[in-house]
Parts: structure tokens; sequence; C-alpha cells
């Protein structure tokens, strides 16, 4: 594709079909209608294959029926009906309707009359045959101090690296009375709800709008828009870690299984004994754990000589020789760590764009012992960028910074994440910097067997309506919390909770 | 994909320990050496290199200054950055090439810290400096044996500093390890059985030997008493020729190795320390 082109959008038919849901988890979720899938409410009799985090939803509310010629929607008869596109075509018959073939872009929503009582309790779901497994879903806030937001394909505030996409494709702005939605002369145009957009349109929550088979979905404080991931995805598939204490094995983190996706940043959450170090070390070969950690085809585990100048670790102390200057820390890295073939000039090169990213070149001559806290963390931080590495590690970096420096780190982590690298961090200030992160691990000690396990692996909205929590701090109080749920103390209660959670993600 | 080479890794520390000496402001090292020679030669009498007895009691004095000055140099230069290692070593470093660089590092400071107790102990003894040096002039080979004595102390400083994990532990073993060294010379008491077998091991011995070797101290004045008491197996440890000192000098070198080798094997356990 040539940077200045676009081009011309033909819609694909025949594609693998999907569901894109949106519903009160406040995520996106891309589910795969390989058979026939039944759509309920969730609880705990929820006997449908997709459940729906929504009170308006009914127990039996739909049914998606896969037939030769396509897919089919039937509702089955359920309280509040389902909306096609905006036409409510169903509401509590007994039998419900007769199955509907459902169309490449199609617009379902469950709603409710009462909108004041069921506020954000409606789901959409878009019907599309042309997805790309690699998706992944990003929010954007709209925070009222943006008047607007572009959309295109060049380096915009959503930058969409499509050639379907115009290089200034749409913009979303306030204008008098909320947010809304102008097509800015595109070469494919705006689908808002499935009519094309030829001037200006307020947008009211759950709108979706579309270019070309991108679905941009409006929550009323947000936009979530999809973004392909190019690069590997980092499997973690951990059986168990354990060490031996006093001639007895003691399990230290068990059944630690989930998908990185390449560009995203995730924190790492949990209470003191979590393990969270524990988890970090295993995932980049430090201490390996009974499992697999896949980058790619590589095994980190079995591929470490090939892998470790693709993993970088900054960890809490600052692992530098204060009478080193700031130059030569990163050139003697740059030296051991670059391929021998590397010119001089290219080392130069990046070394300069590494300082440039921390923001360090005016430091280059200082002496790391006269660096301020938060320079010797960049620091480390270009130390580790030096070989360009594709998995990033922080742990705990940001402790005895204060706000601002802390800040500034993640900020750089968020930049290196933007250029497809994977970024796993701790933190103990979860909340300053949560807006940065796309997911969070949230890690707890079972009191079963006194071993860590995931609690939930999401992004944070999902991890506020998962543990009905407003913070991450919150989150983290939860977790620690003895007190019981369900018979249950709250560490094993979610732990259970997400094993169920993530096989209802994964469609199971 | 290639990446630095061991050689191109010993030249990439090698030249960082230089440079960490000068920004480090390393040099203060040397002024240490130079007040303990001082010392040394104020203590040491006016007949060293002129009688027996004051010869070898001086050659202790000097080989103990040597000794300390040497694990001084080095003894908590590894423990103190195991955690930098550790990273490193995770990334890439080849151990032996870490440890070969501070050993050519090391082996410059221990060079410039031999003339200079050579010259002071030079400037104190001047007038009656051995006469007969076997292999260099006098001075030049007084300096190699200091230089000697300095290295492999200096390189037993860097394989203690490679076991254990920290700068404290590092100061707490130092003591130990200079009670050993002169206790077991054989200057302080006549070893026997199992003592004598350790005193092998250590270079406070044949650091002795080599300088008594080159003052000829047998040969030196001596009271009767002395005289009767000197046996054979003295005059073969003391003997002035040069096969033997450069016997002695070849198991210094020998103990660096073997020092070196060790520091490279303890360190290639780094990966295991636990957090």
């Amino acid at each position: 594709m040539e940077d200045g082109r676009t081009m011309y959008y033909r819609e694909r038919h025949g594609g693998q079909p999907y569901l894109l849901v949106l519903d009160r988890r406040g995520s996106v979720r891309a589910i795969r209608l390989d058979r026939s899938k039944t759509i309920g409410r969730e609880g705990a009799d929820c006997s449908v294959d997709i459940a729906l985090t929504s009170p308006i939803t009914s127990r039996r509310h739909g049914e998606f029926i896969l037939k030769p010629d396509g897919v089919y929607y039937q509702d089955l008869g359920s309280t509040n009906g389902t909306y096609l596109n905006k036409t409510l075509f169903s509401k509590q018959t007994e039998i419900g309707t007769p199955p509907i073939k459902l169309n490449n872009g199609d617009i379902l929503r469950i709603e409710c009359e009462d909108k004041t009582e069921y506020k954000n309790s409606s789901v959409v779901m878009v019907f599309t045959n042309n997805f790309d497994e690699k998706t992944d879903w990003v929010t954007k806030n709209l925070q009222d101090n943006v008047g607007e937001i572009h959309i295109g394909r060049k380096q915009s505030d959503i930058q969409i690296k499509n050639e379907m996409v115009s290089q200034n494709h749409a913009k979303v702005f306030q204008a008098h009375r909320g947010w809304a939605l102008a097509d800015e002369h595109s070469t494919n145009g705006v689908l808002l709800n499935g009519i094309a957009v030829s001037r200006p349109q307020y947008l009211s929550p759950g709108d979706v709008f579309r270019i070309a088979d991108l679905y941009f979905f409006y929550t009323g404080e947000s936009i979530i828009y999809p973004i392909v991931r190019n690069g590997e995805n980092l499997v973690i598939q951990i059986k168990e870690r354990s060490v031996m204490q006093k001639m007895k094995k003691v399990i230290l983190l068990q059944d630690a299984n989930l998908t990185v996706l390449p560009g995203e940043m995730v924190m790492i959450l949990g209470g003191s004994g979590a393990g969270k170090t524990t988890f970090m070390n295993a995932v980049m070969g430090y201490e390996k754990a009974d499992g697999k950690i896949l980058y790619g085809d590589k095994d980190i585990y079995t591929d470490y000589e090939k892998m470790k100048y693709q993993i970088g670790y900054v960890p809490q102390q600052d692992l530098l020789r204060g009478s080193d200057t700031v130059y030569d820390t990163v050139n003697d890295a740059a030296c051991l760590k670059l391929p021998r073939k590397t010119s001089k000039e290219e080392r130069k090169q990046r070394i300069e764009k590494v300082l440039d990213i921390v923001n360090l070149r005016e430091q280059r001559n200082h002496l790391v012992s006269k660096l301020s806290g938060g320079e010797r963390k960049r620091l480390s931080v270009a130390v580790e960028l030096i070989a360009d590495p594709s998995l990033i590690f922080l742990d705990e970096a940001d402790s005895g910074l204060d706000g601002k420096h802390s800040e500034e780190l993640m900020e750089n982590a968020r930049k290196i994440a933007n250029d497809g690298k994977i970024v796993m961090v701790i933190t103990h200030s979860p909340d300053r910097v949560a807006r940065l992160f796309d997911k969070v691990i949230v890690l707890a000690k079972s009191a079963r067997d006194h071993a860590g396990h995931i609690a939930f692996y999401g992004s944070i909205p999902e991890a506020y309506h998962f543990f009905k929590a407003e913070s991450l701090d919150d989150v983290v109080r939860i977790i620690n919390s003895k007190e019981l749920e369900n018979g249950k103390e709250m560490a094993d209660y979610y732990i259970d909770k997400y094993k169920k959670y993530a096989a209802d993600k994964e469609g199971k | 994909m290639q990446h630095a080479s061991r050689m191109a890794q010993i030249k990439i520390y090698t030249k960082k320990c230089f440079r960490l000496f000068i920004n480090g402001k390393g040099w203060t090292t040397f002024i240490s050496a130079a007040i303990i020679a001082v010392i040394i030669s104020a203590v040491t009498g006016d007949k060293t290199f002129v009688t027996y007895n004051d010869t070898r009691n001086g050659a202790f004095a000097f080989v103990c200054a040597c000794i300390w000055i040497g694990l001084f140099n080095s003894i908590q230069s590894i423990c103190g950055e195991r955690d930098i290692i550790k990273r490193e070593h995770r990334t890439g470093l080849h151990i032996s090439s870490y440890v070969l660089a501070h050993m050519i590092y090391e082996m410059a400071l221990c060079l410039i810290e031999a003339l200079i107790v050579t010259v002071i102990i030079s400037i104190r003894n001047g007038s009656h400096m051995p006469e007969d040096p076997l292999i260099f002039p006098i001075g030049m080979e007084l300096c190699v044996t200091f230089f000697l004595i300095i290295y492999s102390s200096d390189v037993l400083g860097l394989a203690i500093s490679s076991i254990v994990k920290t700068a404290n532990t590092a100061m707490t073993v130092m003591p130990f390890v200079l009670i050993i060294q002169l206790v077991m010379s054989g200057m302080i008491f006549k070893l026997e059985g199992i003592t004598e077998q350790i005193a092998k091991i250590t270079i406070s011995k044949w650091g002795l030997q080599a300088i008594c070797s080159t003052a000829d101290a047998v040969n030196l004045e001596m009271t009767p008493a002395q005289y009767s008491l000197m046996t054979d197996e003295i005059k073969k440890s003391y003997e002035h020729t040069v096969g033997h000192l450069s016997g002695m000098w070849a198991i210094l070198i020998a103990f660096a190795m073997l020092y070196g080798v060790v520091s490279i094997i303890a360190l290639k356990f780094v990966d295991k320390d636990k957090r």
C-alpha cells in the first residue's frame, strides 16, 4: 500500500461469521459463530452459549442459527425483544419469531423502554463475516476538555492502519448537544447504525459506526475501536511454579493461562504474596515454571538463548554502575546486545534514538550517580530498549519515584507498547497510570492451596465490572479481603468466578 | 544472529573498568598503597638486606603489605555489582570475559602499586639494597616480585568476591584470609604436618622466598646461633639462583591463574542467586 492512497472498499461475502458483543462488561467480545449459539442472561443457572451481563436480557433470549445459506437469528420469546437495525422485530410471543437471516453489518440490540432504571443495560451486537482474529479492542475515553477526536490512517487520535481508511477519515466532536460524528470527505464513507453519514450526526450511547469492515462502538463516555495487532502473541501456559522449601515442594503459582497481544501494555496486580514477581519471572524465563511461554512459534524456555535479546527487564532496583556516564552505559549495552554486524554508525543512531525515547539526551554526559531517581529509572529502560526487545517487563520500576516521574516512566512504556511491543508492568500505584494500560492481570493467593492464581485478566473497565470496584486499588483491597462470599474467601471466590468468566468469554 | 564475541566483551569490560576507575576517583587506592609502603619502610630496620634476620623480617613485612594491597584492591569489586552481573549474564555476558577484563584491569592497577611500593622501599633502603640481583636490575627484580604478590592476592580477592554475595560478607572473610596468609607463611611459626601442606597454597610463603632469594638472605650476616639453626631446607628455600627465583614467580603466576578460574566458576552460579 502506498502511504497516500486509500483503497476502495468492496464488501466481502462468505467469510467466517462473528458476533461482536458489547454489554455491561464495558468491552467488546468477538464470538465466532462456528455453530448455532444461544444468548441469554448470565447467572448461576445460565445454560446459554453466550452469557450477557444485562438485567434486561431474558435467561434464554435468542439464538443464532447456523444454516447452509448463512446465519439466522431467532428471538426466543424474550421479555424485551430484540431490535434489528433499530427495528423491534419481536417481543414476548410464546414461540418468539421465525428466524431472520442476518447480513454483514447488521446491528442487533437488546434495549428496555425504561431507560432511566436500566441505564447502561443495553446490549449491542454486530453481525459480521469479515473479522480478523488478531483484532483487539481499545477504549478511547472522551474527556470533556477534548473538543475533537480525529480518526484516520495517518497519525491521529484514533489511528487505524488499514488501507480502506482515509488519512483523515472522520471525526467525533463536541457539539452543542453532545458528541457528534462527521465524515471528513473520506473515500469509503462512514455508516452510523447502518446509514451513511452525509452530514454531522449526534451520537447516542450504544450507537455503532462503521468504516469499511471496522466497527466503532460509542458508549457515551468512550469510543471502543478495533486495531489489528501486528506482531506475535505472547501465550502464557503455566501449570505451576514451585520451589523446594525444607525438603517440601511449595507451589507458588498455579494455572496461569492467558494470551497477550502485540502492542498491549498489561498491568499485573495482586496482593502481597500473590505471586506477581514470580509470575513475571516465570513469563520472561528468569525462573522457569512447569509449562510453556510461547512468543510466536518460539518457546521462551527452550529457545531462551535465541530469545534473550528480545526480552527487556527493568527491575525495582537500578542495575547501573554509578561511576559510568549515561552515554557509556547505553553504549556498552549496545555493544553487548546489538548484532555483531551492526556498524558503528548504526549503533550510534540507535543510541541516539533510545536516548530520545527516554528523554535523556541532555544528560548523556552525566554520571549515573548524579542522576535523579526518575532519570536513573529511564536509563534502566534505555539499557533494556537498546536491543529493540519485543517483550518488556517492569517490576515495580516506579517504586521510589514521585507521581510525576512515575507517570513519565509509564508514558514512556506506553510509547514503547504503541510500537507493537508487549509491555508487562507491576506497579504499586495502579490508579495513577491506569489510563495507559490495555489490560490488567489480577493475581490472588488462594486460601485453599496457598498458591497464586489468576483472578482476572481483561481490560480495566471489565475489571471494574468484574470486581464491582471503582478503582484498581479497590480491586486489590477486595482480593485481599478475608470476608466471605458464597462461603469462600474473596480470593477463592474471584478465582472461581474468573475460571467461569474466561470459559464463557471463549464461547465454550 | 551473532552478538559480541568473548574477545569483544573483554574489550568492552576492560574499557569500562578503566573508565569507572577514572570517573570513580580510583587513584585514591594508590595513596593507600603508598601509605602502607611508607609505614612498612618505617618499621623495618636499617639492616634490611644487610643481616639475615632483618632481611627475613623486612621481607615478611613487604609480603604482608603487598597481600593487603592486592586483596583490598578487588575484594568488593565483583560482589558489589552481583545483581548487575546476573542481569547482564542473562542478556549475553560471558562470565569468563567479565572476569578476564577485571584481571587485565587489576593487572595494570597492581603494576602501578608495585612500582609505588618498590620506589618507597628503594628510597628507604637505598644505601643497602641487594647488590647481586639474579634476573633484572635490583629495583626491577623486586618490583616484579612485589607485582606478582600483589597481583595474585588481587586475583584471590576477585575469587572471594565472586564466591560471596555481599560486600559485607567479603569484608568479614578478608581478615581470615589475611591471617591464614600470615600465619602460614612459615615466618612466625615452624610449620609441620598438615600446616606445612596448607602453607604450600599460600602466597606469603612463596613471596617471602622470592624476596629472600633476590636478597641472597642465607649469605647475609647472621649470628652464630642463627647459623647453627640454618638447615639445608632453609638454604634451599632462599636459594640465590635464577632457577629458584623464576620458580617462585611461576608459582605466583599459577596462583593468579588458578584464582581466576575459581572466580569464573564461582560466578557462573550467579543465575541461581535468589531474590
